[in-house]
């Protein structure tokens, strides 16, 4: 059996082996079918592959090649126009990484972050007191049109603190390693 | 000062000489090298132009040219190395069209059956994968043996029987899978 899978190996290349090897598949060959088949399928093999027309070039391939240099120096381009790789340092693409993330963390803020959040948790006088129950169940503006409107008016006093929200994922991003 | 100009002389002489040598083995091998590369990119024109920038690498590196023991074998190596980095660039071989009219070149006296035998050939052999699809025309179609498959590929003789073995086995089941068809 060992021979067997020796011999199937050697049968690829029939052609080159030394007269020792050649004599040892000659002899497997003999009491193999299997093997027998396979020499026989590859001596087929090999002389149709030998046997194959080979495609003539065109008038695209010079010559000479006086042609191909000569093409090559005037107007030579290569077999396809390959794209430019651009090379970029390591260092650069994290800085635009850390560039791109603050932009993006500026916008976010700016954008979802409700204007008026915190400065409502400042405004004491739209806060229901202890008057009543009622009063504090009941809407601001239907209870008590003048509070609504002096929070509205101190609201806009109060001048909204974009640069205290824009200064937050900087901290988060110089505090990453 | 003469010294200088006879070294100078002798080595502007020797690059004619390779300048010339490669010129010689361009117009022996100009048609089996593009027929070669052709089956191993499957495509007319790109193969004109790998056959070039194969040429061309060829002439570039004519200075080793006295070193080269087996010039055919170095020429198909770098003709390999062109095509298949060409194939890796572009990743078209899984989807190139086969023109089969390009494939059978062959006169008006070849029967049906003779053209129709070759055509099979070919296609089973279009459906191994270039690793294997080299050796295996090296070896049978060109003539190579083991050693010159093996310079040619650059790999080792045993990488090339291990290809060899596997590579007939494919063909062996692509070409009954192409009669059935």
């Amino acid at each position: 059996m060992k021979r067997h899978g020796e011999v199937v190996g050697l049968l690829a290349v029939y052609r080159n082996l030394d007269p020792a090897s050649r004599a040892l598949v000659d002899q497997h060959v003999l009491e193999c079918p299997a093997c027998a088949a396979r020499q026989t399928a590859y001596a087929q093999m090999d002389q149709a592959l030998a046997g194959l027309v080979d495609p003539r070039p065109g008038a695209a391939l010079p010559r000479s090649l006086d042609g191909i240099l000569h093409g090559r120096s005037s107007r030579w381009v290569p077999a396809r126009p390959v794209p430019q790789q651009v090379r970029v340092a390591p260092k650069v693409l994290v800085a635009a990484a850390v560039l791109a993330l603050i932009v993006v963390s500026f916008w976010i803020v700016l954008r979802v972050l409700p204007p008026t959040g915190p400065v409502l948790a400042e405004t004491p006088s739209v806060t229901p007191t202890s008057t009543s129950l009622a009063a504090a169940l009941t809407p601001p503006s239907a209870v008590a049109p003048d509070a609504a409107s002096s929070a509205a008016r101190h609201l806009a006093s109060i001048p909204t603190p974009i640069a205290t929200r824009g200064l937050a994922p900087l901290v988060v991003v110089a505090a990453m390693p | 000062m003469i010294v200088i100009i006879e070294m100078i002389m002798a080595e502007a002489g020797t690059g004619d000489n390779l300048g010339n040598l490669v010129g010689g083995l361009f117009e022996e091998h100009r048609s089996a090298v593009f027929a070669y590369v052709y089956r191993l990119v499957g495509n007319r024109e790109w193969a004109e132009e790998l056959t070039q920038e194969a040429f061309l690498r060829v002439y570039d590196a004519r200075a080793r040219l006295p070193e080269v023991r087996n010039r055919r074998a170095w020429i198909y190596r770098i003709a390999t190395n062109t095509a298949f980095n060409a194939l890796k660039r572009w990743r078209r071989f899984l989807w190139l069209p086969w023109h089969e009219a390009d494939v059978a070149p062959l006169g008006r006296s070849d029967s049906a059956e003779q053209v129709e035998g070759q055509t099979l050939v070919e296609q089973a052999l279009l459906a191994l994968a270039p690793k294997y699809r080299a050796p295996l025309l090296l070896y049978s179609h060109y003539g190579f043996s083991v050693g010159e498959v093996a310079e040619a590929l650059g790999i080792g003789e045993g990488a090339v029987k291990m290809r060899l073995s596997r590579a007939r086995e494919m063909f062996r089941g692509a070409y009954q899978r192409e009669s059935c068809r």
